[in-house]
């Protein structure tokens, strides 16, 4: 076979290969969308209902299309905050994230990325960014459709001043970095699950509890949460009930670099997890 | 001419009874599932409850046993009275351990058959696929069975007996509700987590998809609800309409204003579409052939 | 070991994989030239243990291994120069034949159109072209096999491992499959091949590597491993001749002759000898002073599958 060495050999080339890299983080990207996400009705079913709650709602606004203060309440609490972060997100990402490496492994098709010249550590980081394309690419689509839905009802002027000349786009743009820090967030936590796990559905239970128990919980275990760091940079405050304790919301900068820092060590651990992983598929 | 040695001969020994042999899944799917440490240790804290149960009933009926605590019968009966709310909490925590125990052993008994290509070499043997889904539900059956209306109507007459006086006869309500409405949960649950892995090739992600029945589904119908208050959204439910269910059948009410407004007739409605559904699910599923587009 | 036999050749220098208490191979030495190298061993005896290990895919308990003076590793460098079809009969999902073998070559680096070329290039030497379009889960067992094989060729590399390759494949596809291997090898390529079927593993490998029970039995090549068995197996010949009888008596003069067995209807004679060179010579000096004719002479257990036998089958292995 003559023609052998004619091949250009990517590998090849001076320096740090960052552009290699760059050009294999893109590959498997790519290969990971057209596997796994394109035909994921459940996925797509989960963030259509944010929305699809938000359309129900404008059958009741209509009876009174001027109280622009209870659709900014009815989106922060209902929509966003009760059902889409709390719920839909949460577990949207222990679906995408959680599977990410263990689907290819009971699929006994990991080892075809094992086998290509790339570092395990950059395979880690594609799949993380592959989950959050999508999953920030649905479910902030979602928020941006359901807050859109949930003022559409309203009297045009009032919503007009609301979004244009009031805090209307500011509260879509905080719930957007919302939703991307959530996805960073449970995203990396359930990647590591994915790693230390064999199935991510049973300590995402115990993390959805403890979640959800969050607003009884003392200060000091707060900080244990991401939700306590998400709910801080809500641009609407929304009462938790009378059983709530009653804490200090972290600043801005201390909620999104420590959700940032969080997924860093999170994806960094499960990296170096993936140095040292053996293809047995023994329990597949 | 060529010469035969017919030198091989078929079985003609005693078959099984042919209504038996679903019992063939079980009996492995049990192995499986108890010879984990993890699962052993779970079904034993299953029966905490009910434990506790016994030992309440049975502080009732001794004296000599409450003195020795220094609890007063009255005080005892004032706070704990075993009667109708006394078996449903109870049972209604024993519903929750039965999707804890779904969640556990329902992903890995289609999914894998499934994935691996083994529903052809059942069902190319003398075994219907009817039998194939009676055989991994009964599975889930029992051990539901196990930890939900057996120990639960064992307090019953439990109960009934230390009490006496007719207090069975006048209670049957409850014995019914407990029969009745933990079969109708367990049909419900096995049915649903069946279907889920039938349809989701990887235990994992049937698991997911098992917490976005049960933990997502009542969220976008409470969202629903309040959305646009009414009661529809419990069409969606299957665990809130189960509670109703539960509430009727022990006589009570369910707690909440709500859900006290969903008609009866329409949490059954649900629970029945719930398995309906399931059904129809498995039916195109399970087959001995797949189509690969 | 000079550094140039070290950057041409697959090394396993005392190397050890346990599975916990499980013995999956134990202190191989092995140094693999270019060319064709069958992996011959009873199921369960440690050659796919080996063909993992090289790649990385699992990591030896003990022991280096380095292919062509890379180790498992280094991912990057290695897989440039080695591909491997693996026994899992397994593909991503949702994908096409070309999908798969093009993904892969992206993730190798390589700019669109270069991966499209050669993964065209490696689908055509595995004919594939017509079902390429098509989603590799509807394939059939033999087409899977040779999907695997194009992507474990299609960044040409200058190692291919290939377990199992000729598993599930029709005896045409076999015929073309082995043509292939041949062509690498020929072009310099090393490629390691693991099989059971032992005729043909005899047919195209250059040298081979008997294993049992994890232990290396036997390397290099056929003829040098039958040669050294030559005490404790003495070899076989066949010659057929016209007076077998005559000359079983001649060959009994000889030391080195331990049975001579004349065949059924005295068409030839069956001789076991301890040297083999020795005997070749003695039968020349025999047909010329008893006139003899002599039809053919050939070994008659020279090849892999008596050298199996001799060494793994009396072991209890089993194929």
């Amino acid at each position: 076979m003559s023609d052998l060495t004619a091949t250009t050999v990517p590998g090849a080339r001076a320096g740090l290969p960052w552009g290699q890299w760059w050009s294999q983080l893109r590959a498997i990207v790519r290969l990971e969308l057209r596997k796994g996400f394109r035909r994921s009705f459940g996925l797509l079913l989960l963030a259509l209902m944010p929305p699809f709650i938000a359309a129900m709602h404008m059958i009741k606004a209509v009876r009174d299309t001027s109280d622009i203060a209870g659709a900014t309440q009815v989106f922060a609490g209902l929509i966003y905050q009760a059902f889409t972060l709390r719920i839909v997100i949460f577990l949207a990402c222990v679906l995408i994230f959680g599977n990410l490496i263990r689907r290819e492994t009971l699929d006994r098709s990991l080892h075809y990325y094992f086998l290509s010249p790339v570092r395990r550590e950059l395979l880690v980081v594609a799949k993380y960014v592959t989950g959050l394309i999508v999953s920030f690419g649905l479910f902030g689509t979602t928020t941006v459709l359901a807050f859109v839905l949930t003022y559409l009802p309203y009297d045009s002027t009032a919503v007009s001043q609301f979004l244009f000349h009031g805090p209307g786009l500011g509260h879509l743009a905080s719930y957007l970095l919302v939703t991307f820090l959530a996805c960073l967030g449970y995203g990396a936590v359930f990647l590591f699950f994915g790693f230390f796990f064999k199935s991510p559905a049973m300590p995402a239970l115990v993390v959805f509890g403890w979640e959800g128990i969050h607003f009884l919980l003392p200060p000091l275990l707060k900080e244990i949460s991401v939700i306590h760091y998400l709910q801080s940079l809500c641009p609407v405050p929304v009462s938790e009930g009378p059983l709530a304790m009653l804490s200090d919301a972290p600043a801005p900068w201390v909620s999104i670099v420590g959700l940032c820092a969080l997924a860093v060590v999170l994806v960094a651990v499960s990296a170096w997890k993936i140095r040292r992983m053996e293809i047995t598929y023994e329990e597949a | 001419m060529a010469v035969y040695e017919r030198n091989y001969g078929r079985y003609r020994g005693e078959l099984t009874p042919e209504w038996s042999r679903f019992l063939i899944l079980p009996r492995y799917a049990w192995k499986d599932v108890l010879d984990s440490r993890i699962f052993v240790g779970f079904l034993f804290l299953c029966f905490l409850l009910p434990f506790a149960g016994l030992l309440m009933i049975y502080l009732h009926h001794n004296l000599a046993a409450l003195k020795f605590l220094n609890l007063p019968l009255e005080q005892l009966q004032q706070a704990l009275p075993i009667n109708a709310s006394f078996f449903r909490r109870g049972i209604e925590f024993q519903s929750w351990l039965c999707f804890l125990l779904a969640l556990s052993v329902g992903p890995a008994l289609i999914a894998p058959d499934l994935r691996n290509n083994g529903l052809p070499l059942y069902l190319s043997r003398p075994f219907s696929r009817t039998e194939y889904v009676l055989g991994k539900m009964m599975v889930l059956v029992s051990l539901m069975s196990l930890i939900t209306w057996i120990p639960g109507l064992l307090l019953f007459f439990f109960q009934g007996y230390l009490e006496g006086g007719g207090w069975l006869a006048d209670n049957l309500r409850i014995g019914s509700a407990i029969f009745v409405g933990s079969w109708s949960w367990i049909l419900v649950i096995s049915l649903v987590v069946l279907a889920i892995s039938a349809w989701v090739k990887w235990k994992p992600v049937a698991r997911i998809s098992l917490l976005i029945v049960f933990f997502v589904l009542p969220g976008f119908a409470e969202a629903l609800n309040a959305a646009l208050d009414t009661w529809w959204g419990y069409l969606l439910s299957l665990s809130t309409a189960m509670t109703k269910v539960w509430a009727a059948l022990f006589g009570l009410e369910a707690g909440e204003t709500r859900l006290d407004q969903l008609p009866l007739w329409a949490a059954w409605l649900t629970l029945t579409l719930g398995c309906v559904l399931a059904l129809w699910l498995l039916s195109r599923r399970i087959r001995a052939y797949e189509v690969v587009r | 070991m000079t550094t140039d036999t070290t950057a041409s050749r697959v090394h396993f220098e005392n190397v050890s994989k346990f599975y916990g208490d499980v013995l999956g191979v134990n202190r191989v030495n092995l140094s693999i030239p270019p060319g064709i190298t069958g992996l011959v061993g009873p199921n369960g005896s440690g050659k796919t243990t080996l063909m993992n290990m090289m790649v990385g895919l699992i990591q030896p308990s003990r022991g280096r291994i380095s292919v062509l003076g890379i180790t498992p590793g280094q991912p990057e460098e290695l897989f440039r120069k080695v591909g491997y079809a693996s026994q899992y009969d397994a593909f991503p999902p949702g994908l096409t034949g070309y999908q798969f073998i093009e993904s892969y070559l992206r993730v190798h680096g390589f700019s669109a159109r270069e991966a499209e070329a050669m993964a065209w290039k490696a689908i055509e030497r595995v004919g594939l072209v017509e079902p390429a379009k098509r989603k590799v889960a509807g394939y059939s067992k033999g087409m899977r096999q040779r999907i695997r094989l194009a992507q474990a060729l299609a960044h040409e590399p200058a190692v291919m491992v290939l377990d199992e390759p000729l598993n599930g494949l029709d005896p045409m596809a076999r015929a073309e499959a082995i043509d292939l291997f041949r062509e690498l090898a020929d072009g310099g390529l090393h490629v390691i091949v693991s099989s059971h079927i032992l005729h043909e593993v005899d047919l195209i490998s250059d040298q081979v590597v008997l294993i049992n029970g994890g232990y290396i039995v036997a390397e290099g090549d056929i003829g040098d491993v039958r040669d050294e068995m030559e005490e404790e197996h003495p070899v076989q010949v066949l010659v057929r001749c016209d007076r077998p009888s005559l000359l079983a008596s001649k060959v009994f003069e000889q030391d080195h002759v331990v049975e001579a067995r004349i065949l059924d209807k005295g068409q030839g004679l069956l001789v076991r000898t301890r040297d083999a060179d020795k005997f070749h010579l003695v039968l020349n000096d025999i047909v010329m002073e008893t006139g003899i004719a002599v039809e053919a002479v050939a070994p008659a257990d020279a090849d892999v599958n008596a050298v199996y036998q001799y060494l793994i089958g009396s072991n209890g292995g089993k194929l």
